[in-house]
């Protein structure tokens, strides 16, 4: 939303004409959307757009799942930056999967009083593959809240980058703000490096960020066995709960069904 | 059934068992006590496998269709597919892992060895609420991720409810009594008791005599310091409850 800005190619205006059960598939791969929700309408949103803006009206509710099954040969850069006014909630899924370096930048300008968000990541990583998020949750205005939940499976040679990044401004008094990264690295070769930052200008805040780094445990696996349960399925299962909270985040059924199976 | 022949194992580099002999029968219960340290909780892991405990020299067999096999190169997966079960002192939580799905990968992950019939879910829905109501279990942990924000005692008894689940030939009990109040411990050895064949046999492993009132043994050992000291019927776990170890160990 910055001026000067590039215009948008395509622009998807959701309303109160729309359905508010139905999933709104946006595909455009390449190039630049636009996606505006009109003040007190929902939506449920599958979009894989490269570049993707979100303006959310007043009292607008979001959620949006971006899938990117990473299977083709060239890396890959992607965004994300929302605008979200007054008493406007938006619930964000990112979920790669995949052998090929990502990039992933979002940002998130909370503006209205009472805006929320709760942005959420699922990296599969294998081979090679290099992924980055960038979060960036602007708290503009008082009693916004935000709340972040990446995780990382990491395979092979996989390395993950998470930084995430908190500003809250002298005037968003009575923020709540929540980051947490949590990391599954299943070889020996696997790198992840995590990177939380808060900057608050506000004194009557709440902020807490956390991150963790683990390996399968070798108790767990050993309990598995002695069920008769092998490494492999065993480590198949622990992965599958490892990333259960997350897609757990998402309410509307048919979009956790979707993202599950991408997993 | 099982038959243990100078067992010498060691953790982390510390020989904890030294020349340990132990013959178990099918049909049989043998109950093994002895002081902190003396090595009980070590025989339950060399046993089953756990990959920390190494056996130095001896010999571990077990019946596996008509044969004695030493099991101490097969993984535990493989010794658990043939029938032995552990129930854990400490139970492990795995978050994530609804308790359903792991005793059913469980049981499936047997018959499957065994060219046995799987279990969908709903079938085994109904066969797991069967025996969870046997030890008095509530129908709630079936959703929960296992022995993730049980009690103390609603993670025991979930342990015997797996072996419920697999019906094993050889299960070892380390210490199930521990952290069980009478009620619960009642529940517990109910359950245990009915699991009892001519077909299997267990390993008690306690402290205390308490556990041995409610499963009967019909053999007690005593274990110190890595090896069986002494071997008698359920009136020596009496006599230990009465006289501790000590006329033992000077003896």
């Amino acid at each position: 939303m910055t001026e000067g800005s590039s215009v948008p190619q395509r622009c998807w205006q959701i309303d109160s004409s729309r359905k508010g059960a139905e999933i709104i598939r946006i595909t455009d791969a390449d190039g630049k959307s636009l996606i505006r929700v009109k003040p007190g309408v929902s939506a449920v949103i599958i979009s894989s757009a490269s570049f993707l803006e979100v303006i959310l009206e007043e009292g607008a509710r979001l959620e949006l799942l971006r899938p990117f099954l990473l299977d083709q040969t060239l890396e890959r850069e992607v965004s994300l930056s929302v605008h979200q006014a007054k008493d406007s909630s938006l619930t964000a899924f990112m979920v790669t999967k995949g052998s090929i370096s990502f990039k992933d930048n979002v940002s998130v300008v909370l503006a209205g009083e009472g805006a929320e968000v709760s942005l959420n990541g699922l990296h599969d990583l294998s081979n090679a593959c290099e992924a980055h998020s960038l979060t960036l949750i602007d708290h503009v205005a008082p009693s916004t809240k935000s709340d972040q939940l990446y995780k990382s499976v990491v395979r092979d040679r996989g390395h993950s980058f998470f930084h995430g990044k908190i500003m809250v401004r002298r005037e968003a008094q009575l923020t709540n703000a929540y980051q947490l990264n949590k990391n599954l690295i299943l070889s020996p070769e696997g790198r992840v490096d995590t990177k939380p930052q808060l900057e608050i200008f506000a004194d009557d805040v709440k902020c807490s960020h956390g991150a963790a780094i683990g390996q399968l445990d070798d108790d767990q696996l050993f309990y598995f066995q002695t069920r008769g349960i092998g490494r492999e399925e065993a480590a198949r299962m622990l992965v599958k709960g490892f990333v259960k909270d997350v897609l757990l985040k998402i309410n509307d059924p048919l979009l956790r069904a979707e993202a599950g199976g991408m997993l | 059934m099982l038959n243990i022949k100078d067992l010498y194992a060691s953790v982390e580099g510390n020989q904890i068992l030294k020349g340990l002999n132990l013959s178990v029968k099918a049909g049989q219960v043998h109950a093994i006590m002895g002081p902190n340290g003396s090595g009980k909780s070590t025989l339950s892991k060399v046993i089953t496998g756990h990959p920390q405990y190494v056996a130095d020299s001896g010999l571990v067999d077990f019946e596996i269709n008509g044969q004695m096999v030493n099991i101490l190169g097969m993984e535990p997966d493989q010794r658990a597919r043939e029938g032995i079960f552990l129930a854990f002192q400490y139970p492990v939580e795995l978050p994530g892992v609804p308790t359903s799905e792991f005793l059913r990968a469980s049981y499936n992950s047997v018959c499957r060895h065994h060219g046995l019939e799987q279990m969908d879910p709903i079938d085994f829905d109904g066969f797991i609420r069967e025996k969870m109501k046997v030890l008095e279990m509530d129908d709630k942990y079936i959703d929960r991720a296992v022995n993730v924000d049980f009690s103390g005692g609603e993670k025991k008894r979930n342990e015997i409810l797996q072996m419920a689940v697999l019906n094993p030939r050889l299960a070892v009990l380390d210490e199930t009594d521990s952290g069980l109040d009478v009620d619960s411990m009642k529940i517990v050895a109910h359950g245990v008791n009915l699991l009892r064949s001519k077909r299997n046999a267990m390993i008690v492993i306690t402290h205390y005599q308490r556990l041995l009132n409610y499963i009967k043994p019909d053999i007690v050992h005593v274990l110190y310091q890595g090896r069986i000291i002494k071997t008698g019927g359920p009136e020596l776990a009496l006599k230990v409850e009465d006289q501790g170890y000590d006329w033992l160990i000077k003896s």
